[in-house]
């Protein structure tokens, strides 16, 4: 009974904290529970309105959750789809952009955009349209096909709608629109990112001009269309970034996202801007942020909308600051478990970009303003901070020790550093050079049959060449590529197998080796013309786009960068795994991004708490690929209802079989069949992770090999390039191109770590 | 010379305290952190840094070629500017024009000189031309052995200037009459440079060197500019090793590395301060 | 003293026309990024991406002219991007501040080193030529360390303060200050004048050449800073001064290089200028010795 007060008092202080914290999370189960996410977001008083793709989500401010209103995304009678994107209030009524689009096999068209009134009753989200747009400068046309423009926000100030977008040359823009009429234009803005409301009848432009490196904060006055600068152009590598704009013109603030936080500028001055509160979302999208009443902010994002105090006040004594290069759901639900169950500190995750040598800088200065790093495993300032031992030992945690105790040795290994774990996998996957199998069986040949080792390999790619169909159903690479492609694909795939060959071999090996040389020599000889490939991309405006063959007798055998983890395994295929060992089968990359701790962090308890919540929300795919604890095949998300929709659709269709005209019946007998052919073909093809992938993954999960820094991939990745397009363009041969590549590397390889 | 304590204290202890606390202190700290093994817990592993630097080939290599180009380049400038100071100090006063337009390389940023040489030596370039024009073969100059030249030239024409200020100073205090009384006995230009003017300014000729040879160990933004952080081997200095390591965390070899090379200068500057003070102590 | 014609004029012909050559092709890079200065950014780059054939036929031709003669690399400095004028005024501060230090500073030690007779003075004295002569990478770790902890490091002081005491100029003047005569000191002493007032009165004014050639030395290096302030303030880009800028530009060209240059060049030029007659001029040491 006892504990049971301290647990119910505990949660309650949690609770307390929180509120008073003010900070709430909305939606970050949308996409789990109704397979949606929020596209823009919208406030009237003390309600946020926040439009999904078929729902509209109404929170008010102080309740715990949101009510869900359904919209139809069917098409009407003539096939047209009302598209509904970008929700904003206009004279106290709630309004969305809708643009009527029909679909057709060889064309689209735009059919109309306009503003429409958003009704919400009973669970339903009803669209009346007020108003058609002109639409001439909205639409960008290309051959048969017609699309609407991208809009990135919409701000709605008196009678007028302002819409930062991209125009039909892909250029970033603001279009003006006037309610009276729907006429409208673009405002004389230039790499205009993103619009939010200043005052009445004025917006505040935020743009990037990235020939100069500026950014630059701009008003404009709609009704007498002048631009006048906010504030000096910030410098781009210095000035930071800022997202989720708001500005506040009562006390002439602008709130933005920076860095994992909400910052508030005082008279845009921004070089001085306050943390006001934490913030993590993804917020690299150019919505603006809303203002609610009583001192707070929201964002919505594609993971959620959030919440916050403007009160710094209300900000908490101590963050953990996570720097974080993933995107990964492992990280988002860690930060959500994590400042769900912390009441003293809350983490903060930023994903601006930061150089190697700035990462590197700040462990010499022992700078501890980033407790948790996480990276990819080939990062310059990863290597550097492994090999040096700049990672503090995780071994203490039970947690983190028991989940990569378990994995399969390599990856282990790349977590461990003597006999500490020093970093944790948060992300994982592959990709490398795969086969479609049922193509070479086509052709009469086995997996046996292919071989394994380089060199003969490409020979055995002239063979395959000549004993192709004529009538081309099977072809050795994608149509759309051109030879070019191919060679560069295929060179890709050899040098990064080589790598992988280097990383498991010792490095002091170099690129000038007999097994290179003889695998890029047998690459010249490759007879990319034999393969029908064609030859440049002259005829690529003409051709238009190229059709993708559904044919199921139609295989193209081989696919370059494709996935060898599960969760992303290459479709209908397998890897080939090529080697530089006449004997022996080649190595499965991996690339991983893991997690590790700031040894100068001053928060090293919670740093450790954070890193298991990494375990504890662990995501399908590490799971699945760093030990076999994972082992039953998993469908596509909503795989089921798919199947039954399916099922659905078709007993409808023998429903009408039954009451058909009998000179339609053989039409529609052939419909039900083609239908259930494909029900079928979906059953067996609908695996997020197939049986089969997860008996070969772990039949080769001994040949996993690390990626990690090398030289190809360093700072001279530049000068490699150069080397590599002169070998591709046939400037230089194979020997120049590795003794160009060699030395260098060698060197890095004999200057030690 | 003075001998009272107190004012003594006043003119040596705010300055030595400075030179204590950012340099000697970090100097001495270097040494322990030479000692380490350089991850963040810096665990004690004794010479092992030491012994693992003078095995590195890279180690070696590139304290080879800064011993080479430090040779040629230090030299070189001292000669050079040693000679033009001679003639400029004839002209005086009016080689003023002539000796501030020597002087102005010196301050010129990297950056902009990087751009010129590399059009001046590209494979198209001007000294290609010139080499043409004498009906010689183009060089590549840019790569392998041959982007010491460039690299060579870019120092000495850098700090040329500079040189012959030092010298020109100290070529002042030298008493005219003497060079007339030189030329009345027919000395030559070279018995009179070498024979008469060097030893009087020795204080001066030995600065220039010291100067010029660390000059000359710091040879690397130039380096860097052209090849990277792993250039050509022939021009891969100890500075490169250095930044290479730097850029891997490894500071305690970088500290190493530099504590080996300094050990090395000591001693060479040593030997050449034995020499000058038996050059002044001959002359008196 | 009395002008004398001492050379025959023709030989004097001889070495004025070869020095006027030497100085012309030690000027020649210079010229070129003058001329280069007025050329627009993009016709630069243009012409810069022209590098780099290994075409045995083909020449790089020189551009002896712009296409049309065009302000545009001075306009994208000094109009578009203010930073470089916030650049260029943190190394006026930085290269002022430790200017004004070393003046202080480095003169007295020096003084206490030559001057004066005490036990441990040839030990500091090998002491600083021994710290003179250290690789910059030596002190590099364990001064951030050093900074950090007394709380610099990330500010001006960290760059200025380390440089008010750089032994180099501490050895320059002591030599001076050493080779200087006894007897002009023990004048002083007779007079009546303590040690302070021999400082500022004898000892100050009869260096002035060293002093002379010591700042134009250190002006130099203040200008040229480039390590310093990107290990030391390598998480406050604002405090940084224009020389990192222009020394750390990789080999792509982004057009601006050369109006850079000049830029950069010119107030340094100017200061050198006004300090170099300074030391050429000044007491002939001639009567000293």
């Amino acid at each position: 009974m006892k504990k049971l007060i301290c647990v119910i008092l505990a949660l309650a202080l949690l609770c307390a904290s929180a509120l008073a914290a003010g900070s709430f999370n909305l939606g970050r189960d949308f996409e789990e529970k109704y397979q949606d996410g929020v596209s823009s977001a919208a406030q009237m008083g003390d309600t946020l309105y926040m439009l999904g793709y078929n729902h509209v989500f109404e929170w008010h401010m102080g309740d715990a959750d949101v009510t869900v209103y359904e919209m139809s995304t069917a098409p009407d009678d003539d096939n047209v789809y009302s598209r509904i994107q970008n929700i904003f209030v206009w004279n106290d009524r709630l309004c969305v952009l809708c643009v009527n689009a029909f679909y057709g096999d060889s064309e689209s068209r735009i059919e109309g955009a306009g503003v429409a009134e958003l009704t919400l009753s009973d669970g339903k989200a009803e669209i009346n349209e007020l108003l058609a747009l002109e639409t001439d400068d909205l639409i960008i046309s290309e051959g048969g096909y017609e699309y609407f423009c991208q809009i990135n926000g919409i701000v709605c100030t008196g009678d007028y709608l302002c819409m930062s977008m991209y125009d039909s040359s892909y250029m970033p823009a603001v279009y003006i629109v006037n309610l009276g009429d729907g006429s409208g234009y673009f405002a004389p803005t230039e790499n205009a990112e993103s619009v939010v409301p200043y005052d009445e009848g004025r917006i505040l432009v935020r743009s990037c001009d990235y020939d100069a490196q500026k950014i630059s904060f701009d008003i404009y006055d709609i009704e007498n269309e002048s631009l006048t600068a906010a504030c000096e152009p910030l410098d781009m590598a210095t000035g930071g970034s800022q997202a989720g704009l708001a500005y506040d013109s009562a006390a002439d603030t602008l709130y933005f996202l920076s860095e994992g936080y909400l910052k508030a500028a005082e008279h845009f001055d921004l070089a001085n801007a306050k943390n006001v509160a934490e913030l993590s979302g993804e917020y690299y999208n150019n919505q603006p942020g809303l203002l609610l009443p009583g001192g707070y902010y929201a964002f919505s994002g594609y993971d959620g909308t959030f919440i916050r105090s403007t009160n710094p006040d209300d900000m908490m004594e101590n963050y953990l600051s996570v720097q974080d290069y993933t995107y990964s759901q492992t990280v988002n639900h860690a930060y959500d478990s994590f400042n769900n169950s912390h009441a003293d500190i809350a983490a903060v995750i930023s994903r601006e970009y930061r150089e190697d040598a700035k990462i590197i800088e700040d462990m010499m200065n022992r700078a501890s303003d980033t407790d948790i790093y996480i990276m990819a495993n080939t990062m310059q300032a990863y290597s550097a901070l492994y090999d040096r031992g700049y990672m503090l030992d995780l071994s203490g945690n039970e947690k983190i020790r028991e989940f990569v105790n378990g994995m399969y040795p390599a990856l282990r290994d790349a977590c461990v550093r003597g006999d500490e774990i020093v970093s944790l996998p948060v992300q994982i996957y592959g990709f490398t050079l795969c086969a479609d199998m049922k193509g070479f069986e086509a052709l009469g040949y086995a997996r046996e049959d292919i071989p394994t080792y380089w060199p003969d390999f490409l020979d055995f790619l002239n063979t395959i060449a000549d004993e192709l169909p004529e009538d081309g159903s099977i072809r050795i690479f994608d149509s759309y590529m051109t030879q070019r492609d191919a060679r560069w694909n295929l060179f890709y795939e050899i040098m990064n197998d080589y790598s992988l060959y280097l990383s498991a071999n010792g490095r002091e090996k170099g690129y000038d080796t007999p097994e290179l040389n003889a695998a890029l020599e047998k690459l010249q000889q490759v007879d990319f013309e034999a393969m029908g490939l064609r030859e440049a991309e002259e005829d690529e405006e003409t051709e238009g786009f190229i059709a993708y063959d559904v044919n199921p007798d139609s295989h193209t055998l081989l696919q370059t960068g494709n996935g060898c983890t599960l969760g992303n395994f290459c479709y209908n295929g397998i890897p080939l795994l090529l080697s530089f060992d006449a004997d022996a089968e080649g190595l499965i990359p991996i690339d991983l991004y893991s997690a590790f701790v700031n040894p100068f962090s001053e928060n090293p308890d919670a740093a450790m708490d954070f890193l298991s919540a990494l375990v504890e929300n662990a995501d399908d795919s590490l799971l699945y690929n760093t030990s076999d604890r994972l082992n039953d095949p998993m469908h596509y998300s909503g795989f089921e209802e798919s199947i039954a929709e399916w099922e659905e659709e078709i007993r409808k269709m023998r429903d009408s079989l039954a009451e058909a005209e009998p000179v339609d019946v053989p039409v529609l007998e052939e419909q039900i069949a083609e239908s259930e052919r494909y029900l079928e073909e979906y059953r067996n093809n609908g695996w997020q992770v197939s049986p089969e992938s997860i008996e070969w993954f772990r039949a080769h999960a001994g040949q996993m090999t690390v990626n990690s820094y090398d030289y190809l991939n360093g700072d001279n990745a530049s000068e490699v390039y150069e080397l590599y397009s002169q070998f591709i363009e046939g400037k230089i041969d194979v020997k120049t191109l590795l003794k160009g590549i060699d030395q260098k590397a060698k060197m890095m390889a004999m200057e030690g770590n | 010379m003075f001998k009272r304590k107190k004012s003594l204290l006043l003119f040596l202890l705010p300055p030595l305290a400075g030179l204590l606390l950012f340099y000697v202190v970090p100097f001495f700290g270097g040494i322990y952190y030479s000692l380490t093994d350089g991850s963040y817990k810096n665990a004690f592993v004794g010479l092992q840094n030491y012994i693992n630097i003078w095995k590195n080939e890279m180690f070696l290599l590139g304290l080879k070629n800064t011993m080479q180009l430090s040779l040629i380049c230090a030299p070189l400038v001292w000669l050079l500017a040693f000679v033009i100071a001679l003639q400029l100090n004839r002209l005086c006063p009016k080689g003023a024009l002539l000796r501030n337009s020597i002087l102005l390389p010196y301050l010129m940023p990297a950056s902009a000189m990087l751009l010129v040489w590399l059009l001046a030596f590209d494979y198209g370039g001007t000294f290609n031309h010139i080499l043409h024009a004498f009906g010689l073969e183009r060089i590549s100059w840019l790569e392998g052995t041959a982007l010491r030249v460039p690299i060579v030239l870019l120092f000495v024409w850098k700090n040329l200037g500079f040189a012959v200020i030092l010298f020109l100073s100290a070529l002042q205090t030298v008493p005219k009459p003497l060079y007339e009384y030189a030329d009345l006995e027919g000395a030559g230009f070279f018995r009179q440079a070498f024979g008469i003017t060097l030893p009087l300014i020795s204080p001066t000729a030995f600065l220039v060197i010291i100067i010029e040879w660390i000059g000359a160990f710091k040879i690397f933004r130039e380096v860097y500019f052209i090849g990277g952080a792993y250039p050509d081997m022939s021009v891969y200095t100890l500075q490169n090793y250095m930044n290479n390591m730097y850029n891997k965390l490894n500071y305690q070899n970088v500290t190493t590395a530099a504590y080996s090379f300094a050990l090395i200068v000591f001693i060479l500057f040593a030997v050449l301060f034995g020499l000058q003070r038996r050059m002044q102590n001959n002359l008196r | 003293m009395a002008k004398k014609k001492l050379y025959r004029p023709r030989r004097h012909l001889l070495t004025r026309l070869l020095l006027t050559l030497l100085a012309l092709v030690i000027l020649l890079p210079v010229i070129v990024t003058a001329l280069y200065s007025f050329f627009s950014p993009e016709e630069i780059s243009a012409f810069m991406q022209t590098r780099g054939s290994w075409d045995e036929s083909a020449w790089l031709d020189l551009r002896l002219a712009p296409k049309l003669v065009s302000l545009g690399q001075y306009y994208k400095i000094l109009i578009t991007d203010t930073s470089v004028l916030r650049m260029f005024v943190m190394s006026v501060f930085y290269t002022a501040a430790i200017l004004l230090g070393q003046a202080v500073f480095v003169p007295m030690l020096a003084y206490a080193l030559s001057r004066f007779e005490f036990r441990g003075r040839n030990l500091i004295s090998a002491g600083v030529i021994l710290l003179m002569l250290l690789p910059y990478q030596v002190t590099m770790v364990p001064n951030v360390l050093t900074l950090r902890r007394i709380g610099l490091i990330n500010t001006v002081w960290a760059v200025i303060l380390p440089m008010w005491f750089t032994p180099f100029y501490v050895f320059l003047l002591r030599q001076f200050m050493a080779s200087l005569p006894d007897v002009i000191f023990e004048a002083g002493q007779v007079d009546g004048a303590g040690t302070v007032r021999c400082y500022f009165h004898l000892a100050l004014p009869v260096c002035r050449p060293a002093i002379g050639a010591a700042i134009a030395l250190s002006f130099a290096d203040c200008w040229n800073l480039v390590e310093q302030p990107m290990t030391y303030l390598s998480q406050r880009i604002d405090l940084q001064p224009l020389s990192v800028m222009f020394n750390q530009l990789a080999a792509e060209c982004s057009g601006i290089e050369f109006a850079g240059a000049m830029i950069y060049i010119l107030p340094a030029l100017f200061v050198y200028l006004y300090f170099l007659e300074d030391i050429l001029s000044g007491i002939q040491l001639t009567e000293l010795k």
